[in-house]
């Protein structure tokens, strides 16, 4: 979840293989103008000079928001029975530190020295090589080792950022004036719970942790019957960096979540027929690797082609899709791309993110991932409370 | 500010008035009920009632003069000589504060009076306690359906401590809702939105929860919202300073060595307990050793704990913040944007729903005191010299249960009465606010709040904040007493002022952009929190100089005189001949789910074993049970057809299928409160396929086709049609419950 997530709005840098084709009778400026006259949202405290990256909706945002809620609500929680959670913001340390938030969930910083203004590092590395690529005196060779640079950015540590940092003489993009090294900054807010002092915690950074540390009450509920879906509805908070692009990066947000834990010998779904001739925009990994563009197919064919892992995945991928049509997203405006191996976290075997093609390029707007039993374990071990589910076997087993 | 005392109904922190809260009497009436309930054969003379208060002494301070406590026990269930005294200690109040006396005696006569109302409250409240409710059970209930539980169970004191050198302390005052609290919730807010933001037409706003030091300074959080607390050295565990001071004098107070004088000063200390600063507090701990009450060990000088928790927003370090402790804040912000919205007219409500955090230092009571909720929260902003409101007819004849501050005062019940007649007799201060009253009261009895466990509290002189002109708090009955669970307040335009002096930028950028160029922000964020009187120093020392210089955070800015001037003006967040007062109305989500839980708790005739909830059709979290009567694989297609019909007709529904008795599965579902359960049996099979639908507090069932019973569900859900008109189109059927 950690690696993914953090990139979860990180779409909106154009990528080589998007923005190909833009819709030249949209303007952006226009939208943001009725979008704040009329209230849908607007910057939080714009009347004390506003704090980037937090946002108050209107009545019109409200509106829409409480009915895109309830629609949600309907097509998944009702639809297919989910159970629904909802779970505290406020969260100890040590289930982050079980999570790997604690240790993880961090992006690499660097401050301009004189100002003190606060970049991510990455950010400055992509922009900075972009800008030298484009200059005439970069020589084929050295363009060839920038998009090397580039296609590793997220795979560099501190040191490894450092180096390309010093090697590419990357200096805070606005003033000029030189940056700090590289340093960890968590993304995740900090407070005290209770008064003693002794009680660090968090605002969460993503519902499903609440979920996860739900686990055996909710099977408890299920009648200790798998499978079973839970769901949860509710504000996560991630002290991003640089905060920007309207509601697509921001420090205080909705999220709604869905773990659907299942028996990993069994992926089908009963209901997958349903969804099978759907049609859709996929873009397989092997599609992205060898420079095709997206595809439409349905999902039925995508499974029995092993494009997407399993019946199970493609259900509630095809479930999204339909989410997505029915609140307003145009579906030649959508797509699902698939990880590539080297952006997978290392516990899922697929994962596919529902994008959007907007004005700032393809926007991942919903993750799909089938996860292993990561977070599970992960609570297990650091709780001491086994989260397992039992399983009737047909034929007993004799020791 | 609160005093201590009157407050052992629970008073929630619902209200806006960063005030502190105070629960130890309810605490007391909380120990005492169960004390009650342990020994339901023996009387409960004064002497029980000493020992149990003796017992309490270790956390619980309570105020009891021997006067008040002789009486309870002669008493009995006369409550003539309670109200007596009551009425004499409010005449003295009144009294004196006719002739003007003096703070202190005015205080110590409250003070009196309060603990003297305590008595008579306690004892009414005892004499009408609902014998048959079990709180033991219910909470059982809630915690093995999971309606909610604590959060973070299994990351419990040893389990997590390996990442702690000591221990880690478990979380208390978190909750999470299950699948069935989530379920209520969802339909809690629906309602609510329906009732009050749609039905009146209110302006919805949704903010942020992160929240900027600046805006809680101006709102007076920061300086205000706050308890002092001191620890015990050696535990490190943490009290509230008053509270161990409150309990401490008590008990010297019982002390035959204590010599009249020195009970005298100590009735002063408490009487100006509320008043005491930091110092005053340090002095009082010393001067009476006051030590931490369960190990007799030292303890820390007071101080002041913030009761918001704080965070900082940003990588740079430079921006403290802190998590919104009500959601009120964000509408008076966006105030202008609003007003705008609304075509510049008064009047006009907002509204807004979302999670509010109180770093409470000791959280209790369940839902009724925790560290994060949900609020519910409206401001209604009118003109003040028209405080009629339109659509007052429409509730003026509606019947409610008042507790009016003259009641309070003379030692009376609540009394029954309309909300047009307590406005007529100006029990109640305006049409506009009484009409909010009453719409939140229609709210209240829809979500399954009893009418009789609910009643209208106003709050007393010297309990409202110094800016409310009238102040009710809709109350719930429940086993931890009268609970607070919305509070309706006539305010003047505090919140407004506040935030439109803070945020006023008295000063005209132009020049000063281009020169300092990233810093100018800094500059401007200066000025921007430079209060009025800091302006007029600044246009001083300006005046006659070519520049000026100006240290901002250890930069030195140089300002040409030509870049800046100083314009006076009133920043306006409305017209400028028009302060707008404001009537709010706050919900605390929590408290008024679990007082509904309690008053729909039922256990069925001559069974204990099981229980269910009457809830409301709007609030049970699923409509309808779909049950197979066995496993037979025949009933499959079936079960499916009306799971398919019920997701289509959006009507929310379970299914079990488990293989338990079809008796014990109709407990289950009754135990969640779901209204409706359909059985498919071995005659739905047959052709025509029919199923029976049984009503969850009758019992009563019919037998009707398969294909129509969605929609009867549906029209009953909806109040299309009631079970009775249900009853006449189909005969009562008997079967399965019996067996």
């Amino acid at each position: 979840m950690v690696t993914e997530s953090s990139r979860l709005q990180d779409q909106q840098l154009p990528s080589p293989w998007n923005s190909l084709t833009t819709d030249e009778t949209f303007d952006r400026v226009k939208l943001e103008d009725t979008l704040k006259r009329r209230f849908f949202y607007d910057q939080s405290f714009a009347i004390y000079g506003g704090v980037s990256g937090l946002y108050d909706f209107g009545p019109v945002g409200c509106a829409i928001k409480a009915n895109f809620i309830n629609l949600w609500r309907s097509h998944f929680i009702i639809e297919e029975g989910m159970l629904e959670v909802d779970c505290s913001i406020l969260t100890p340390h040590p289930v982050f530190k079980a999570s790997g938030h604690v240790d993880r969930f961090a992006d690499y910083m660097v401050k301009d020295v004189k100002t003190g203004e606060c970049f991510r590092a990455d950010h400055l590395v992509k922009a900075h090589l972009e800008k030298l690529m484009k200059d005439k005196k970069t020589t084929a060779e050295m363009k060839d080792e920038m998009n090397t640079v580039l296609a590793l950015l997220d795979n560099y540590d501190q040191a490894g950022l450092a180096e390309v940092l010093k090697k590419y003489n990357v200096t805070s993009p606005l003033t000029n004036n030189d940056i700090t090294e590289p340093v960890e900054f968590n993304l995740m807010f900090a407070t005290q719970i209770g008064p003693a002092g002794n009680m660090p915690g968090f605002l969460r950074p993503e519902t499903a942790q609440g979920i996860f540390v739900n686990f055996k009450r909710l099977l408890e509920f299920n009648q200790n019957r798998l499978p079973f879906a839970a769901a949860q509805i509710g504000q996560s908070f991630r002290n991003e960096i640089s905060p920007r692009s309207g509601l697509l990066r921001v420090r205080e947000f909705t999220q709604l979540e869905i773990e659907h834990f299942i028996d990993p010998s069994d992926k089908d779904h009963p209901k997958f027929e349903d969804v099978a001739n759907l049609e859709v925009l996929l873009f397989s990994g092997s599609n992205q690797m060898s420079g095709k563009s997206a595809m439409k197919t349905t999902f039925g064919q995508a499974v029995a082609e092993g494009v997407i892992n399993s019946q199970v995945l493609a259900y509630f991928m095809a479930r999204t899709y339909l989410f997505l049509l029915k609140v307003g997203v145009h579906p030649d405006k959508c797509r699902f791309r698939q990880h590539l191996d080297n952006e997978m976290a290392h516990y899922a075997c697929d994962c596919w993110d529902a994008e959007t093609k907007t004005s700032y390029g393809w926007v991942e707007v919903v993750g799909c991932a089938d996860r292993s039993c990561y977070d599970l374990n992960q609570h297990a071990q650091h709780s001491k409370v086994p989260l397992v589910a039992v399983k009737t076997l047909k034929e007993p087993i004799s020791f | 500010m609160y005093s201590e005392v009157f407050m052992w109904h629970v008073t929630p922190k619902i209200s806006h008035k960063p005030s502190l809260e105070s629960f130890h009497l309810s605490n007391f009436t909380e120990q005492f009920n169960q004390l009650k309930r342990r020994r339901p054969t023996e009387r409960h003379t004064g002497r029980h009632i000493q020992k149990y208060i003796h017992e309490s002494q270790q956390n619980v301070a309570v105020v009891l003069s021997r006067y008040t406590f002789n009486d309870v026990r002669r008493s009995g269930k006369n409550l003539a000589p309670l109200r007596a005294a009551v009425k004499e200690q409010g005449d003295l109040v009144r009294k004196l504060k006719a002739e003007a006396a003096s703070e202190i005696d005015v205080k110590k006569a409250v003070t009196e009076l309060k603990a003297r109302k305590k008595i008579l409250e306690d004892k009414e409240l005892a004499l009408t306690t609902d014998e048959t409710f079990d709180r033991v059970k219910l909470e059982d209930t809630l915690k093995r359906r999971f309606f909610y539980d604590q959060s973070f169970a299994i990351y419990g004191a040893s389990a997590s401590s390996r990442f702690f050198f000591f221990a880690f302390p478990s979380v208390s005052g978190l909750y999470d809702f299950g699948p069935v609290g989530c379920a209520i919730k969802a339909n809690f807010i629906n309602l609510w939105r329906s009732h009050f933001i749609i039905e009146e037409g209110m302006l919805e706003v949704d903010c942020s929860i992160l929240t900027p030091h600046p805006v809680f300074k101006a709102s007076g959080h920061v300086d205000r919202f706050a308890d002092y607390m001191v620890k015990d050295v050696k535990t490190g565990e943490c009290f509230r300073a008053d509270h161990l001071v409150k309990a401490h004098l008590e008990k010297l107070m019982k002390d035959k060595k204590t010599t009249t004088e020195m009970k005298d000063e100590m009735n002063t200390v408490l009487a100006l307990l509320d008043n005491y600063d930091q110092a005053g507090l340090a002095e009082v701990l010393k001067k009476y050793n006051v030590t931490s009450p369960l190990t007799n060990n030292d303890i820390t000088e007071p101080v002041e704990f913030n009761l918001m928790f704080a965070t900082q927003i940003g990588p740079a370090g430079n921006m403290p913040g802190f998590l919104r402790p009500e959601t009120a804040q964000g509408i008076f912000v966006n105030f202008k944007r609003l007003l705008e919205f609304n075509q510049n007219r008064l009047p006009f409500a907002a509204a807004q729903i979302g999670q509010s955090f109180r770093n409470e230092i000791s959280p209790r009571s369940g839902l009724l005191r925790v560290r994060e909720f949900t609020q519910l929260e409206i401001e209604h902003f009118i003109d003040p010299s028209d405080k009629d409101h339109p659509k007052f007819e429409d509730v003026a004849n509606l019947e409610v249960l008042l507790f009016s501050g003259s009641n309070q005062m003379s030692g009376k019940s609540a009394m029954k009465t309309t909300f047009g007649q307590a406005v007529a007799e100006g029990v109640i201060n305006s049409q506009v606010l009484a009409y909010f009253m009453a719409r939140t009261y229609l709210f209240l009895l829809k979500v399954g709040v009893h009418p009789d466990k609910c009643r209208f509290r106003q709050h007393l002189d010297n309990e409202m904040a110094h800016y409310a002109c009238d102040c009710w708090d809709a109350e719930t009955k429940t086993s931890y007493g009268w609970v607070e669970v919305v509070g309706c307040a006539d305010r003047s335009c505090y919140d407004l002022n506040q935030h439109a002096q803070h945020s006023k930028v008295p000063l005209v950028a132009g020049a000063v952009g281009k020169k300092f160029k990233k810093d100018a922000k800094l500059l401007m964020t200066h000025f921007a929190e430079m209060t009025k009187e800091a302006a007029d120093t600044f246009d001083k020392n300006l005046q006659g100089k070519d520049e000026i210089s100006l240290d901002v955070n250890g930069k030195t800015f140089t300002l040409a005189k030509d870049m800046v001037t100083v314009k006076r003006y009133q920043k306006t967040v409305h017209a400028e001949d028009l302060t707008p007062s404001v009537i709010e109305p706050s919900f605390g989500l929590g408290r008024i789910m679990y007082s509904l839980l309690e008053h729909n708790f039922r256990v069925r005739e001559g069974d204990e074993q099981r229980t269910y909830f009457t809830l409301p059709q709007a609030i049970a979290p699923y409509k309808c049970s779909v049950l197979p009567l066995s496993n037979n694989k025949e009933f499959d297609p079936f079960v499916k057809q009306l799971v398919r019909a019920f997701s289509d007709e959006g009507v929310s529904h379970t299914v079990d299928s488990s293989s338990v008795s079809i008796g014990r599965r109709y407990a289950r579902t009754d135990e969640i409160g779901i209204p409706y359960g359909i059985t498919v049996d071995f005659d739905t099979i047959k052709e025509p396929h029919t199923a029976t639908l049984r009503e969850r507090d009758s019992l009563e069932q019919i037998r009707a086709p398969l294909t129509e019973l969605p929609g009867i569900v549906k029209d009953l859900v909806g109040g299309k049609q009631s079970w009775s008109d249900v009853l006449k189109k189909f005969p009562l059927f008997q079967g399965q419950e019996a067996s």
